[in-house]
């Protein structure tokens, strides 16, 4: 059972797990993401995500499938939260239930990170002084034949 | 003479596609949406379309993947001029 969304809105955490609930499972667990006030010395204030929706929702349910076949996981639910987020408040929520819960936090581990180099979200970090749209070199893996253009300028129509 | 006219328009002939634009590209490019001529529908020709008309672009380009129709696709890959394009570049979610 995968269940994925992303929302404009608070994140209902306490829903997260029932959703993965099973009589197969012997655990659950739940990760957040949450936006903290210091990140490398400067200060947020707060977070603004922004995302290509239609391919970041088909990411995610990918993103869940995988895992159920790579981790033998029971339930998978992912819950991205996009505009502002103020510090303190959860960005993400991972939950998974699994017959064992060594599968369940190597899966939560490993969808996380695959949520950070896969999935069309971008955050941009705002405090006082300055606001600026984080894209990290680890997802460069994105990248193909980066910039190499060959061919000559043409003039365009308009 | 005919044969030299059909010739001649499939040589200069372009393609006008629109493009979607995320996060650092767009403030870059100040602009959500982009149109860009492209003498051939590939996804290559469209990111060499992007550097030539904002150079500004180029080094997050370099790094950014391209969308088309809601799927990653390759720079070979041929285009429809309806398709829906979206520039990714790095992401940073969670």
């Amino acid at each position: 059972m995968l269940q994925v969304d992303l929302t404009d809105g608070p994140i209902d955490v306490s829903r997260m797990l029932s959703r993965v609930a099973s009589k197969r499972a012997g655990a659950a667990i739940l990760f957040t993401g949450t936006t903290r006030q210091e990140t490398d010395g400067l200060t947020t204030d707060w977070l603004e995500y922004d995302a290509y929706r239609p391919l970041a929702r088909k990411e995610l349910v990918r993103l869940c499938e995988q895992a159920v076949r790579r981790f033998q996981i029971v339930k998978c639910s992912i819950v991205h939260r996009l505009g502002k987020v103020s510090v303190g408040e959860v960005s993400v929520a991972i939950a998974v239930s699994a017959v064992h819960r060594a599968e369940a936090f190597a899966s939560a581990s490993w969808l996380m990170d695959r949520i950070k180099t896969d999935v069309p979200i971008w955050k941009r970090q705002v405090n006082d002084s300055e606001a600026f749209w984080v894209h990290p070199e680890n997802s460069d893996m994105l990248a193909r034949n980066s910039g190499r253009c060959s061919q000559e300028p043409f003039d365009e129509l308009s | 003479m005919v044969e030299s006219d059909s010739q001649l328009k499939s040589e200069t002939a372009v393609d006008e596609v629109s493009v979607k634009l995320f996060a650092g590209v767009a403030e870059l490019a100040n602009v959500k949406v982009l149109r860009v001529s492209v003498k051939h529908l590939t996804v290559a020709e469209v990111r060499c379309a992007l550097e030539i008309k904002l150079p500004q672009l180029i080094p997050l380009l370099s790094r950014s993947a391209i969308a088309v129709d809601g799927r990653y696709a390759k720079e070979d890959e041929v285009l429809c001029s309806d398709s829906e394009i979206a520039i990714i570049p790095p992401v940073s979610g969670g």
